[in-house]
């Protein structure tokens, strides 16, 4: 028979972690409202800025920028073989599998694109943002060029401009052929999804064929080439700051349903044990009159 | 004929739809753009964007600086404050 007292101490546990899983929740909740609306607000500028980057990408006379894919001394680089990815991760964990199913595709890219350790020469350089990745994979032997937490850097806008500086130059200076950006995007409250991003170089393999215009003016034409390059380091910035927004809405909505369902199994398990306690309790009453009748017989 | 302005701040999509005629504050100057304008990159100068729909001209301030993408009539404008 299960001790009375250690069932009592049992459900009294429970219903104090289902008052954390509860109060969590709560906090997620909130905090899943001001992260979307961030991500709302910026959603426009992004997608504005994505419009005019893919304009310009089907310029053939900007081909003389190295974040594009018909650049020369790109193709003919000898030690370009590089892959960059960046993986967007959280910093705190309880969130269900919103971590984990980053790292699932990272492998699953890696796999598909044939991207293998044991090829000599051709390395996979991390990018990561967030403990959580960054304790993943200090684990593994993948080379990792840029870590850095959430918390370190104070705001996502700073850490987001430090590792696109970080990227662009690692791959003007030819250290890397492709960069990809590994994350979860927002679907919904209920949904989030791993996807990965190329984002270097910038154009499709057609860029030059469906090209409807004669190229840009740019002004003032002396400074052409930095204004293209602040564009296209801005692109990355503001890429890589919409994708860590999203990434914070939907690590908040991940862990308010993983809070929510927490909350509810521990509903479940003391409305067991409250039965088993039941139970216990009527087993050991029942025994102390049987006991009560026994003893009043034998004096009779 | 008309030109498709899309104006955004990191804050909000201020603008979006069709105008007549628009006048951006570029660093090298004002410019005027109306259909068929060629097509044309340039960081923005503070100032006033003018832009006509109708018989009705609005303006929005350039203070925090952007960039200005022009081409097939389309207009991106992006505004860094």
């Amino acid at each position: 028979m299960p001790n009375l007292k250690s069932i009592k101490r049992k459900i009294s546990s429970i219903k104090n972690t289902r008052q954390i899983t509860r109060a969590m929740k709560m906090v997620a909740a909130s905090k899943l409202k001001k992260n979307q609306s961030a991500m709302n607000e910026y959603k426009a500028y992004a997608k504005a800025y994505g419009d005019a980057v893919k304009n310009i990408s089907t310029n053939t006379i900007l081909y003389s920028h190295p974040f594009f894919k018909g650049y020369e001394a790109l193709n003919n680089a000898k030690n370009a073989s590089n892959t960059g990815i960046i993986i967007i991760s959280t910093d705190r964990g309880l969130c269900g599998s919103f971590n984990l199913n980053l790292f699932k595709l990272f492998l699953e890219t890696i796999h598909s694109k044939e991207l293998n350790l044991n090829i000599s020469g051709h390395k996979i350089q991390l990018y990561i943002t967030g403990k959580k990745g960054l304790d993943f994979f200090k684990k593994s032997a993948y080379d990792i060029a840029f870590g850095m937490s959430y918390y370190e850097e104070g705001s996502p806008d700073r850490l987001s401009a430090i590792l696109s500086d970080n990227i662009s130059n690692d791959f003007v200076e030819n250290k890397m052929k492709e960069v990809y950006i590994i994350s979860n995007s927002y679907v919904s409250t209920m949904q989030q999804k791993a996807a990965a991003e190329k984002i270097l170089p910038i154009g499709s393999d057609n860029a030059g064929a469906n090209k409807k215009s004669g190229g840009y003016l740019i002004e003032p034409a002396e400074y052409e080439q930095e204004i293209i390059d602040k564009i296209f380091k801005d692109y990355i910035k503001t890429k890589i700051y919409f994708k860590i927004l999203e990434s914070f809405a939907g690590e908040q909505a991940a862990r308010m349903i993983a809070m929510d369902n927490a909350t509810r199994n521990a509903g479940r398990l003391i409305n067991k044990l409250t039965v088993s306690y039941n139970k216990a309790r009527q087993a050991a009453v029942t025994l102390e009159i049987l006991d009560i009748i026994n003893g009043a017989n034998a004096i009779k | 004929m008309l030109l498709n302005l899309r104006v955004a701040n990191k804050k909000k999509l201020v603008f979006e739809g069709e105008a007549d005629f628009c006048e951006i504050p570029t660093e090298a100057g004002i410019e005027g753009i109306m259909p068929k304008h060629i097509n044309f990159i340039a960081n923005l100068a503070p100032g006033k964007i003018k832009y006509k729909t109708g018989k009705k001209i609005n303006e929005i301030d350039t203070a925090g600086g952007g960039f200005v993408e022009v081409s097939n009539d389309n207009i991106n404008i992006l505004l860094d404050s």
